[in-house]
Order: C-alpha cells, then structure tokens, then sequence
C-alpha cells in the first residue's frame, strides 16, 4: 500500500439552516486506524459521508495527498475513485440479492473479467468465515451473518480506505466482541487504512489508536486515544471515564 | 433467485398487455366495413347487424349504448367527434336525440328509396332522419293489483285517486320518458302539463331511476301503474309477470309513439356504405325482424305482416298522438333546462 | 456514466417533474375546463347542486368512515390471528372490488324489490348507496390494513404483546396501519364523488348525477365543467390537510423486512367472535347483493348468449385493464422517483391526485374526443384506438398507483445508492439489478389494483373505445335495463365467476411470491 492522506480542512456543513459540522480539521494516513468519536446527532456520519464524497462541504475543504477532491458545494473526484468503501449504519445490503451477488456487484465498477469478480467474492466471503451462506439473501441471515456480508462487500473492493459507519451497534456484545477482533485481524492482514465511527470508546479502543471526538458539529479533541483516555478534554470522554470509575 | 421468478411471473403479463394495447382498433384495414353508434338496446341491434353483414359482406363496427342507464351517451359522443367523426350511422332508439344531432350539426340529408314506402309524419322533412319501427309510451299496470275493467285509460287516469300512492314514472330528464314529457307539453300546452307533472306528485307519484325501474317495481307489486314504453312491457309479459298494458288516450289525444331513426352522419369516413346500412333497416324486412324480436316494436309500415302473438296492434289500428318530431328535440331541451329540471329537483332527494 | 446519487438529488428538477406528470393526468380534462374558461359566462351551477353536493359528500363521508371503521379492524384482525376460514374471507372480501358498483346497485335494488317495498325504501337513497359503495371500499381499507400489519417484525408484536397483552398488540398494530387505511378510506371516499351509477338506480341525487344531467340531458358541456371543478375543488380543498398529514406517514422503516416475521397464533374461543363478525361482514356487502344478482337465474340461465358476449368482449376487457395498469403504474413510478424524499412534493401529488380521482370520467373521456376530432387522422394510434383508452383509464386511476409505488420507492434507504456509488455501480446498472426487482410486487400489486379499477368505470370505456372494441362491464351495462332479467343474471353471473377466477390467480400468485 502506497502512502496517502485524506485531510479534512475547517469542512462545513449546513442543512437547511441547520449547522452539522462546523470548521472540522483533522487528517487520515495511510495504514492509521482513526475512531471518529461523539455522541448521536454530533455530525460523524456527516463527515464520513463529506470524506467519501456523498455530499460535497459547504465550506472547507476535502484534500487528497494534497489535492482538494471536494470543495464548497462541489465534488472534484466522485466517490467511487476515492478508494474508499464504507460499512454502513444500516449495511446497506440490497436485500433482493444473494449475499454472493452483493459482493459481486459491488465489484462490477471495479473493471474486473466476471470470472476474477466471482473468484475475488468467494475469496472474500471465505475470508469473512461466510462462504457457505453465499447464495442466501440478507433476510435469511442474522444480524451478525448480514454485517459479515456488509465487510465482504467493502473489502472486495480493496480500498485504501475502509469506513465503519456504526456497523455494529444493533448486535449483542458476543457478536459484537467477536466480529471487532475480526476486523482489527482483517485489517491487519490486508494492511488497512480504517476509519471507524462509533459512540463507543471501548469499541473503538478495540480497533484504533487515534481518535477525533465530534460534539456538536466541531472538534472537541483529537489525538492517541489512550492519550485522550487519560486526560479528557470532551463531555463525552469526561462522562466515560467517570462512569468507569464509578464502576 | 427470487428475483429470476418475479420476473418470470410479472413480464409476460406486461408485455401480453402492452402487445394488446398496440394492436390497432381495426384489425381488417381493408375489409368494407360500417361503424355504426346505436342507443338500440345492444340485444336488439346487433342480430339485424349481422344479418346485413351476411348479406353484403360489409363488416358493423357496432358502438352500442342505452337511453335507460343513463350513460353520458352517444350523442355526446357524436358531437364530439364532429369534426372528424368515426361514425358513419347513428340509429337512435328515438327522434329527439336524431333532431339533437341535426341541430348540432352532426347529420348528413340523406333520403333512401325504401323510405317510401314509410309514413312521412315520422322522419325529418329535410332528410336527416328517417323513422322506422316503433316503440310506444304505455301505461304497464299490475293486474293483481288493478283490477279488470279499473284500467287507467289516460295519462290523466294517474291523477285519479284510486291510484294514490300507487303510481310510478322514470325521470323525465332522460330517455323515452323526457320525450314523452315534451310531446305531452306540446299537446296539452304548458298549463296542463305542469298540472299533469305537479298533480302526479300531488297523487302521492313516485319517481324512478329509469323505464327498466318502473317496468320491475310495477311488476313486483310496489307499483300498480306506470308509465314505461312497449318493449319493457314486453319483457315483463315474457317473464310471466302479472302486468298489462294499456296505449293511453286512444279516445283523446293519442299515444306517443317512439319510432327508430336512422341518420347518416355528417362526414361520415364510409358514407356509401353507411347509406347501405340505412338502406337495410328501412327496408320492411328488418320492421318484421323488429317485430319478431323481444322489442316487439310496432312496424311503421301497415302492410308488413305482424308475427302470431304479436302483443300490440297494428299502426293503422292506433291512434298516434301528432307531434312535429323535428321540433320536439329543441321543446324538450327548453323544457330540461326549466320546468322538469326544476320539478325533478323538488320531486327526487 | 450517470451517478448513482442522481436518484436522490435534490433540486428545480423534481418539481418541474411532479408538476410535468400531474399536468399529464389532468390533460384529458383540460379542452372542457378550458371551454368554460373561455365562455365568459358568469358561473351558474343549477340550483339542485347544492343539494347533490352535500348527499354526494355526505354519501362519501359515510362510506370512508365505515370502510375504516370495518376494514381496519378486519384487516389487522386477520393479519394477526389465525381463526377459521380466515384465507377464504380474506379472498371473498376482495371480490366486490373487482366488481363494478352499479352491479350491487342492482343486486341490492332487485333484492329488496322482492322482498318488500319497505326494505326497498330503507336500502335506497344514502343507505343504499353507502351498502353499495361499502363492498368496494372495505375490501381497499382491508388489504391497506392487512400489509400494512403484515409488514411489521415479529419482535415488534412480541414486544406490544409483553408490553400490554393483546389489547396492547391490537392497539399498536391498530395505530401502526391506520395510516394506510385512513388513505384507502379516502380513495373509496373520493371514488364515490364521481361514480353517478348508484345513485341513479338507488334514486339519490349526487354531484355526479347533476354533472350527468348537464352532459347529457342538457348537452351543457360549460355547465358540467363548472360543476365538475367546483367538485375537484372541493376534493382538494378536504383532502390536502389529510394528504398532508398522511405524506410524512407515508414510508415504512425498511429494516422491519430484514427481520422476524411475525406469527400469527390462535385465539381459542375469541376466534369463533372474529368468525361470525367476518361472516356477517361478508354476508351484509356481499351475499345480499350477489343473492339479489342471481335471484333471476331461478327462471333459468341463459348461457350460450352469455358466454357469446365473454368471447366477444374478453380479450378488450383485459387489454383496457392491463394496460391502464401499466400506464399508471409507470407514470407513478416516475412521480415516486420525481417526489424522492420530499413531504411537500408528497402531500402535492396526493392531494392533486384525489381531486383528480373525484372527476367524472365523462370530462376527460370528452376532452379526449374533442382533442381527437381536432387532430389529423394520423394521430388516431394515439388518440382513437384502444391505446387511449388505456392512457385515459391510466391517467384517471394513477392516484392509485401513485399510493403504492411512493410507499416502495420511499422504503428504500438512501444508504443503498450511496453504496452503489461508492462501488462505482452505474445508474443503469443499479436500476436494473436493485430499484426494478425490489419494486416488482409493489409494481404488480399497483398494476392489478388499477386493472381492477379500470374494469369497473364502464363512463370511460363506453365514450372512448374504437368501435367494435367493447369490454364486458360495458357489455352487461348496456343490455341490464331492457334485457330478460335471465339473461342479465347470466351475464352477472358469468362476470362474477371470472372475477373469482382471476382472485384465484391472484391469490395463488401472492401466496407463491409470499414463499
């Protein structure tokens, strides 16, 4: 994997009159593995749509190994050349097709015959312990079963880039525990870039080591997480490490 | 693979329905053919259609319709199409609706050589419309309920008390029953017909839907008179219900009779073959056809012989009320647009 | 290659769109309302029509409560529990909307006739017309209710359940499909403003009968427009605020799909209470009437016309229905992509809609006529064929589809296209392997929904189809006044037994597709 840098520099957002994220700074690079902290309703899922170019800012920038990619309400290089893929909140699965047929759609932008697509899906279902579930569609298979499924699609695709949007806040803490060791193993093995958002600073501990804590659509703090575990600048992390204490 | 099946399942059905829109409205460009718009009953219209395409090869696009439901209807239908029409003859079941059409600009004149031999004072006198077999306006009473020799007579009867309560016509607005109302206005003039229409409510009479209504409530009892025309008599007396009919005013001012018009459409795409067509139902062939359906309309002509059971008399045996048909169309529209209007307003919810 | 994201952009476009759309369904209106525009004359609507009015509205009232105040519980009832016989009622209940509502005036009017005069005074006027408008519109509020219910989890019903019991479930259940429902009551409500049938054999004077009277007693085509949009009017006038509330309503939470279906248990003794309640709804806006159709067949069947006019008039019959399903289904399909995820456009389109659906068919059938006979004759494919009469119906009965198909296109997530963006998947590609397939049964459903309106409107067929080209419905309607009542029953009768037919199809269809 060769070196990159995605910088968000003093990004806004508004919606409506409303404001999601307010002069947001901070930088990915290759290899690091970021946790974009903060409570619900804080603007994560804003920046991680602005990062993949879903939406472009309204103001700021988004740069790429020093590039812009997105500026004010425009987006310079579309999503799909960014070399990001993303797990989403809600995976995303298209749930009329087999869980093979979702990864292998997902590759059809990628420029591939269809025998090395079928190859390269398999290998990744297998890769995610779900190859016999293959042709089974997201309604046939359980919540953890579908969030596999959901990682496959995204790591077919060989990204520079994978983003976590949440992807495991509705399973139970054993799946939970257990699909979180297999994407920091994953990572590893595949030499990952991830970007992980989450609300959780265990679940984030789990995978990264630096983090940038949103409230309110700005930056709080931003730093090595154990760092900011120590010493906690944020409502959020202030309330963590209190309630840890109190246990 | 659910997808594979859905798609199977669903697609044939698309594409049946799409290569079934596609299919043009014709489907023998070439083949002489008629189209005709008839407000006849289709039963009754149909089987002379397609004894005149048996004899001349020429195909009847039939669009049929009926004065009795009420349909916005054909006339609309043909005066919309003015302007390019795709009718070629209309066979009106009545000649207000034929005069409507002259008057709107939709006929063409056109006298055919077997109108002849039929009785003048029932066809247009400038040759858009031709009458042929009638219908007439009687009075289908219960015979359970009136009993022998207590038969209404006249229209006038229906204001007697005997009836109170017990009497029923269709809504005057429409069909058979709105020209009956213009041709009674005509007769009596306008002091007496309101006298009639205000006295038939005063007498506790009731309006119905349409003649077919009237033809049922007074055959199952409800009723014991009410005014309706001779071919839904007809079908009562067939069924075996208790009804008979009385032709009204044979000793005063006579009964109204509905004859069938025929009018070529003003241009109409096959004129020639339209003409045939009305050529065919003047002829007294189709009289006797019409006779011997369950209409049982009354030949125009005296001479065409009348089938065995006929259930009415002879033309020449009754005594028609005298109405300039021509005008009645534009006496009954003054008439819609006031006194009925205003008196079925009062007189239905 | 055209973004994925194009699907879910906000802009000018989409307006432009709805508004594009709508101005196609009230096209065909538009030569007679421009008419009356252009007459100059002062606005005169006939002094009954106040009166017409209100029986119209007060008949639509009735019928839209009742149809709610039966069909939601029917259809949540019968979603939730398993009792005896609940697949057949399910079927019977939904046979009336295949069957047009001038046949159960019939049926009712027949029936009580036979019975005696007092019955025939008690089931007429407003009583009738709602007994007949109600076999149509409780079959709409059952099957809204019924997938509505249907499409919650099992854990959600688990949860009421623990929650509160059963009246804790009913009352979540209840809430969760009055949406829904409330709209299937309000198009029922909104079809009666413009069907005149009932109200002419049932002998009560409605808005539509006026409009009639003007059309074709007094051939007053400004009158009728006037009448007409005073109605539309007033459509919208009621139905916006409803629309309004019921926009945002209006899509349901995708995830409920990817999770437990729920499983209906018995209900003991109760079970044979929610029997008889189904039998006797069955029994009041179904057999009756039907009894009444098939009373005359007593007197013998007349078979060999009857089956002559099926052979004659089938093959119309199912391309006017079929293809006035697919051109509203399409034409909602590209209104549901063109409203996106907006609530304004949403409550635009359904208000609009339903003014629209209260139009007699008569005004946009003759506006198409008037455009026809103004147009040179190599515009007949389009404009005189039975192409036009599938557009017309199409045009007409869209609001139907429109229901249907924002509800699917909105329960899609935007996180779907923004996947398929982020992979690159082209927006053709994206539509044909994920947008079509998951739209298909909605797509089917909205087709058969309108196929079967579209059956029943005998006013369009009989103005706009080229000669020769006449459907059953329209058959039966034009013999049913003067034709031998045996011959009129077997004609009901063989129309009924199709209809049956084809629910059968259906039922089988759904129930594969439900596997």
């Amino acid at each position: 994997m060769t070196g990159f840098q995605f910088q968000f520099c003093s990004v806004s957002k508004v919606y409506d009159g409303h404001s999601a994220l307010s002069g947001v700074s901070f930088t990915v690079t290759a290899g690091e593995h970021l946790s974009i902290l903060g409570p619900s309703g804080c603007g994560k899922s804003t920046a991680l749509r602005l990062l993949a170019g879903l939406e472009p800012p309204s103001q700021g920038q988004v740069l790429l190994d020093g590039m812009p990619i997105s500026q004010p309400n425009q987006v310079l290089m579309p999503p799909s050349l960014r070399g990001i893929a993303m797990v989403f909140q809600d995976l995303a699965l298209w749930p009329n097709l087999t869980a093979l047929d979702n990864v292998l759609l997902g590759l059809s932008g990628a420029k591939l015959t269809r025998r090395e697509a079928r190859a390269r899906s398999e290998e990744t279902l297998n890769l995610c312990g779900i190859a016999s579930l293959a042709h089974r569609r997201p309604g046939q298979l359980s919540g953890g079963q579908q969030q596999r499924v959901a990682l496959a699609r995204a790591l077919a695709a060989r990204p520079k880039l994978l983003v976590l949007d949440e992807p495991f806040s509705s399973v139970d803490i054993m799946t939970k525990a257990r699909l979180l060791g297999e994407v920091r193993s994953l990572a590893a093995q595949q030499n990952l870039t991830v970007v992980l958002v989450s609300h959780d600073p265990l679940e984030a501990a789990a995978i990264c080591q630096n983090a940038v804590v949103l409230e309110d659509g700005r930056v709080q703090e931003q730093g090595s997480l154990s760092d900011l575990m120590q010493d906690p600048q944020s409502q959020m992390l202030m309330t963590f490490r209190d309630y840890h204490r109190l246990q | 693979m659910l997808r594979t099946v859905r798609t199977q399942s669903v697609l044939p059905v698309i594409l049946l329905a799409l290569a079934g829109i596609h299919a043009p409205g014709c489907a023998r460009q070439d083949a002489p053919e008629v189209v005709v718009y008839t407000s006849v009953d289709d039963v009754f219209a149909r089987p002379i259609c397609e004894r005149f395409t048996e004899e001349t090869g020429i195909r009847v696009q039939l669009v049929p319709d009926t004065e009795e439901t009420k349909s916005t209807g054909l006339v609309n239908r043909l005066i919309a199409e003015k302007g390019r029409p795709q009718a070629d003859v209309f066979w009106s079941g009545d000649p207000v609706r034929a005069a409507i059409l002259k008057s709107k600009g939709g006929a063409a004149p056109y006298r055919s050589a077997e109108a002849e031999q039929l009785p003048a004072q029932f066809s247009d006198p400038q040759g858009h419309w031709t009458g042929f077999s009638s219908r007439a306006r009687v009075l289908i009473y219960n015979t359970s309920l009136v009993p022998a020799g207590q038969e209404p007579k006249s229209v006038m009867d229906l204001l007697d008390a005997r009836f109170k309560g017990k009497v029923c016509i269709a809504n005057p607005l429409f069909g058979t029953t709105s020209m009956h109302a213009a041709a009674l206005f005509e007769s009596l003039g306008d002091a007496e017909g309101e006298r009639l229409f205000e006295g038939l409510i005063g007498n506790g009479g009731k309006v119905l839907s349409s003649n077919g209504e009237v033809r049922r409530r007074v055959a199952n009892g409800e009723y014991a008179v009410g005014l309706t025309d001779t071919d839904d008599y007809n079908v009562a007396r067939q069924e075996g219900k208790p009804v008979g009919a009385v032709f009204p005013d044979q000793e005063g001012m006579g009964v109204v009779l509905v004859p069938n018009c025929a009018l070529l459409v003003a241009n109409a795409p096959n004129a020639d073959n339209g003409k045939r067509f009305i050529d065919y139902l003047l002829r007294a062939e189709t009289e006797a056809a019409l006779a011997r359906s369950e209409a049982a309309q009354i030949p125009l002509r005296g001479d065409v012989p009348l089938p065995e059971g006929f259930p009415f008399p002879a033309i020449d045996k009754l005594k028609p009320m005298p109405v300039d048909y021509a005008t009645l169309g534009s006496r009954l529209e003054e008439l819609s647009r006031g006194f009925l209007k205003e008196w079925v307003d009062r007189n239905s919810r | 290659m055209i973004s994925c994201l194009w699907l879910e952009r906000p802009g000018a476009w989409r307006m432009a769109g709805v508004i594009g759309v709508l101005f196609l369904a009230a096209l065909p209106a538009a030569p007679l309302f421009l008419q009356v525009i252009l007459a100059h004359e002062p606005l005169s609507l006939g002094g009954a029509f106040g009166t017409a009015l209100w029986n119209s509205f007060a008949v639509a009232i009735a019928t839209g409560v009742l149809a709610f105040a039966f069909g939601l519980p029917a259809g949540v009832l019968s979603a939730l529990y398993e009792f005896r016989g609940r697949a057949a009622f399910l079927a019977i209940a939904m046979l009336p909307a295949l069957v047009p509502s001038f046949l159960w005036a019939i049926g009712w009017a027949t029936l009580t006739g036979r019975i005696s005069p007092a019955v025939t005074d008690l089931i007429s006027r407003q009583t009738g017309c709602v007994l007949v408008f109600l076999a149509g519109a409780v079959p709409l509020v059952l099957i809204a209710s019924h997938v509505a219910a249907i499409g919650l989890s099992g854990s959600q019903i688990d949860a009421a359940r623990l929650a509160g019991g059963e009246k804790a479930v009913l009352r979540y259940v209840s809430g969760a499909a009055a949406v829904p429902a409330a709209l299937a009551a309000l198009l029922s409500a909104v079809l009666t403003l413009s069907d005149p049938g009932p109200g002419q054999i049932l002998a009560l004077r409605t808005a539509a009968s006026e409009i009639l009277t003007s059309f074709s007693s007094l051939y007053d085509f400004n009158l009728a427009g006037c009448q007409c949009a005073v109605l539309a009017m007033l459509v919208l006038l009621l139905a916006a605020p409803l629309a309004w509330l019921a926009a945002p309503r209006l899509s349901v939470q995708i995830m409920a799909r990817q999770t437990r279906s729920l499983r209906r248990p018995g209900l003991g003794r109760a079970a044979i209470w929610i029997t008889a309640s189904f039998t006797l709804l069955i029994a009041g806006t179904i057999a009756m009437p039907v009894l009444g159709l098939l009373l005359p067949l007593l007197r013998g069947i007349d078979f060999a016309q009857a089956s002559g006019v099926v052979g004659r008039t089938s093959v119309n019959t199912l391309v006017y229905a079929g293809g006035a399903g697919v051109v509203a289904t399409l034409l909602a399909l590209l209104l549901a992509l063109f409203v996106g995820r907006d609530n304004r456009l949403r409550s635009i389109c359904l208000g609009v809609g339903l003014a629209i659906l209260a139009l007699p068919p008569a005004l946009g059938s003759l506006g198409i006529m008037h455009m026809a006979a103004g147009a040179p004759a190599w515009t007949d494919p389009l404009l005189r064929s039975r192409a036009t009469v599938c557009f017309v119906l199409g045009l007409r009965f869209l609001p139907a589809a429109v229901v249907l198909t924002m509800r699917a296109w909105q329960s899609m997530p935007v996180s779907w296209v923004q996947a398929a963006e982020l992979h690159g998947i082209s927006l053709a590609l994206y539509v044909r392997r994920v947008v079509i397939p998951f739209l298909l049964p909605s797509t089917a459903a909205a087709i058969a929904l309108v196929a079967l309106l579209a059956t029943a409107d005998v006013g369009t067929v009989l103005l706009l189809h080229p000669p020769g080209k006449t459907s059953f419905p329209l058959a039966i309607f034009t013999v049913m006044a003067n034709a031998p009542e045996s011959l009129v029953a077997s004609l009901c009768l063989a129309y009924l037994g199709l209809a049956a037919g084809l629910l059968a199809v259906m039922w089988t269809f759904m129930r594969r597709q439900a596997r």
